[in-house]
Formats: structure tokens, C-alpha cells, sequence
């Protein structure tokens, strides 16, 4: 964690250095225990400014292709990313999340599975509303609101440019919502509509401007 | 992201780093500062526009099927496609570990060489290079390429349709990975017209498809007298 940490502190004075940070709800993420803090994925800074500004170490599901080259397979890890085959069906990140929350940690979570294209919330994933029911910890929905501004899924990432002079970047906390545990699949399955639109809810709430 | 004109709906765009121009209507698209796209009309002053309002407007000038430009004289309501990739498969794993303990997995892809991937009908299929163009050896003497694979699949046999990383990626039975880096098209396109495709398929059996990701989940439609 000791990376991690250094990792944090540097991202920290360059993103700083590079744009306008506003955070709002900092209080509804918990100083101890589990949580599942979910987002609207907008662009590729959302991960880091979710590892870099998020009041504790979190950990978060990545895509696995992101582990590819022996480097980030070295260095992923080591600052909180947790592999997903996203082109199939990965129990084996689904148990390690569901450790990590045993442990009391904090995990990340895009549920609609990949960035969106033009900026709006995309239907979230079967997948991972059956994984915030099975884990029944409190789930932290977050907004990163100007990210998709600066840039775009289709957009071209340069550290160089990157987003002088705009609207600040605000990180925003909602507080939690409590879905219960629920073991059994069917019981997952009856809470899985509802959980959905309280997710979704959220998120739009949470990400307007 | 814009393959076709969103304004006229002609096809293809001609895009290059961020610009894109209409042969048809002779709109100009530009990528502003971040999210900000130009859009330059012909005779008129350029006006700014959103990528959702874009794509909205791209989705009724026909999406990635239907149109009226298809280059090669394929049929106007087809869904067929053809263009140049490069051709990956997944060929085992990584296992990724932190602290001795298993955090995931991780695909290897290997690529398999460049070649033409065909939607026609219910099949799509990838058909290398080397079957078309001898390959000199050291000695100057023709041979088939060593690494030209073919892949051919109905489209029944695909269990999930992505995007990663400017690549397509497609989901087989049996989890088997394929990945095709488009040369010089746009992945979106294609996951947008293999989508279309599949959704076809499965109208004709009755059933919607819920979820494309990780594997295609499908439902009942409701039948014409319930709607």
C-alpha cells in the first residue's frame, strides 16, 4: 500500500495542477468498515481520480485487458485494481470483491460495465446489481461530474492538455443506500428490479450539474 | 463514433484525427476542446453540438444497417459489411496475484494476422490475407502464411458483442475469445451493426435481447396483441 499511497500523493499535485477539484458529501463515505461505491462511468479519468481523491484506499474492478503488458500486471494491483474478464460471465473477480468487503475494504464499481459514448447513464448490468445484493454492504453511489468534458470516450488522452482552463471537476458523495444481504439467488433476483431503479435513480441524481 | 453523416446520413464518413467530413452534404465535424464537437455546415456558420445529439441524429439517418451508400452494391436493407482487421484469439491467461493471492485473470491475445471479416446474412467471417497473396520466403519462393487463420461463425454461435480498446472483441460458446482490430474502421460501427444483427436473429425467434455484455441475455418479446 505503500505505492499506493506515493501514487495518490503525486496524482493528487498533478491533477490539481491541471484542473478545478470540487468534492461534495466527502462525509457519506465511511472512515471504517465495507462499502460499495458505484459510478457512472464517463471517461478514462474516473478510475483515477476515484484512487487518487476518494477519502479511502479503494479498490475497484478493472477491465482485464488493462493487466495485459507485464508492467501494469506488476502495478495494477498495487494500487487497487481488480482484474474482470468483461467477455464473459468472471466469478473469480465476484469473490474477490466480495472478500475485499469482508475484509471491510472499500470497492469501486462501474455497473454499466464500460465508459459511455456520449456522456448519459447507460442501463446498468445484471451482473453487478446481483453483486451489491449478494455482498448486502452499503452502496456509495458517486458522481465525477466534467470528467466526460474533458475528455470523451472518443476523445485522445494528453496528459499535456489535459482539461486547463474548464468548469471544475466535482467528485460527489451521495449518502448510502441499503439493500440488505441477500444469500439466496431468488431473493436476489425478486430485490434485482427494484435495487436497479434505486441505483439508477441515484446516479442521475447525483450527476446532475 | 460518427461513421456515417449525421446530417444526410451518407456513408462513410471520411474521418482522420479527430475531423470528419461528408462527401455527400459536405459537413465537416471537429473535435473542439474535450467534449465539444464543430460542426462546420456547408455555407453556413459553424454551430456546436453535442455527442449525444449527434448520435441521436445518426441513429435516424439509419444506424449501422440500413442506408443508401454501401460501396461495394450490397443490398440497401442487408446488414452486409465487410472490412479490413487484424485478427487476435485469446490463448489462455494471465494470472494476476497480489500479496500470493489470486485477484484475477487476465486474456492473452494472439494475433493471428490481417485479413477481411465479412457480415453476410446469418455468418460472419474473417478471411486472412495469406489465402489471397503468396508469401515470399528467405529463398524468394511462394508459401502459404504461417499465420493466417480462417474464423467462421453463425451468428447463433456468438454469446456477447464488445468493445475494448478500439477492438471488437466477440464471445463464442465455450468462452472462446475473438478480437478484431479494425484498420480503418470504426469498431463502434460494427458492434453497433453486429448488435442490430443480433437482435434480428433473435426477433425472428420471438425474443429481445436484455444484455449484449458479458453474454447475451435475452427475454420473451411481447406478442403483436399484448402491445
Amino acid at each position: 500500500m505503500m505505492l499506493y499511497r506515493a501514487l495518490r500523493w503525486t496524482m493528487s499535485v498533478y491533477f490539481r495542477a491541471r484542473m478545478k477539484i470540487r468534492f461534495e458529501g466527502e462525509e457519506n463515505v465511511p472512515k471504517k468498515g465495507p462499502f460499495f461505491l458505484v459510478l457512472s462511468h464517463q471517461s478514462d479519468l474516473d478510475s483515477l481520480l476515484l484512487h487518487t481523491f476518494c477519502p479511502r484506499l479503494i479498490f475497484t474492478l478493472a477491465k482485464s485487458s488493462v493487466f495485459r503488458t507485464r508492467f501494469m500486471a506488476w502495478l495494477a494491483p498495487r494500487v487497487g485494481a481488480v482484474p474482470t474478464r468483461r467477455y464473459q460471465i468472471d466469478p473469480q473477480s465476484v469473490r474477490v470483491a466480495l472478500r475485499l468487503i469482508e475484509r471491510g475494504e472499500g470497492v469501486g464499481l462501474f455497473p454499466e460495465g464500460e465508459r459511455s459514448w456520449d456522456g448519459r447513464l447507460q442501463p446498468l448490468r445484471g451482473g453487478a446489481i446481483r453483486l451489491l445484493l449478494k455482498a448486502g454492504a452499503p452502496v456509495i453511489p458517486c458522481g465525477l461530474l466534467g470528467t466526460y468534458e474533458v475528455l470523451p470516450r472518443w476523445g485522445h488522452m494528453n496528459w499535456f492538455k489535459l482539461g486547463l482552463g474548464r468548469d471544475p471537476v466535482i467528485i460527489r458523495y451521495a449518502e448510502p443506500l441499503h439493500f440488505g444481504r441477500h444469500d439466496d439467488r431468488a431473493s436476489r433476483e425478486q430485490a434485482r428490479p427494484d435495487a436497479t431503479v434505486r441505483i439508477e435513480t441515484a446516479l442521475q441524481a447525483v450527476m446532475a450539474r | 463514433m460518427l461513421y456515417r453523416c449525421p446530417r444526410c446520413g451518407y456513408d462513410p464518413l471520411d474521418g482522420h484525427k479527430g475531423r470528419a467530413t461528408c462527401f455527400s452534404c459536405g459537413t465537416r465535424f471537429e473535435q473542439g476542446r474535450g467534449s465539444a464537437i464543430i460542426v462546420h455546415p456547408p455555407g453556413g456558420p459553424p454551430e456546436q453540438a453535442s455527442a449525444s445529439s449527434l448520435l441521436a441524429d445518426l441513429k435516424k439517418v439509419g444506424g449501422p444497417g440500413t442506408g443508401t451508400e454501401w460501396g461495394r452494391g450490397l443490398s440497401e436493407v442487408s446488414l452486409c459489411r465487410e472490412a479490413r482487421v487484424k485478427l487476435g484469439r485469446a490463448e489462455g491467461q494471465d494470472v494476476i496475484r497480489w500479496r500470493g493471492e489470486v485477484l484475477g485473470f487476465s486474456e492473452r491475445i494472439s494475433w493471428k494476422g490481417k485479413g477481411l471479416i465479412r457480415l453476410e446474412g446469418e455468418v460472419l467471417t474473417f478471411t486472412p490475407d495469406g489465402d489471397r497473396a503468396a508469401v515470399l520466403d528467405r529463398r524468394g519462393r511462394a508459401r502459404a502464411s504461417t499465420s493466417a487463420e480462417e474464423f467462421s461463425c453463425v451468428l447463433d454461435d456468438i454469446r456477447g458483442v464488445q468493445i475494448s480498446s478500439n477492438a471488437l472483441q466477440v464471445t463464442l460458446e465455450g468462452s472462446r475469445l475473438y478480437q478484431f482490430g479494425f484498420v480503418d474502421e470504426s469498431p463502434k460501427r460494427w458492434e453497433d451493426l453486429l448488435c442490430l444483427a443480433l437482435t434480428r436473429l433473435y426477433a425472428q425467434n420471438g425474443r429481445g435481447i436484455v444484455e449484449f455484455k458479458p453474454r447475451i441475455v435475452t427475454e420473451p418479446l411481447p406478442r403483436r396483441s399484448d402491445r
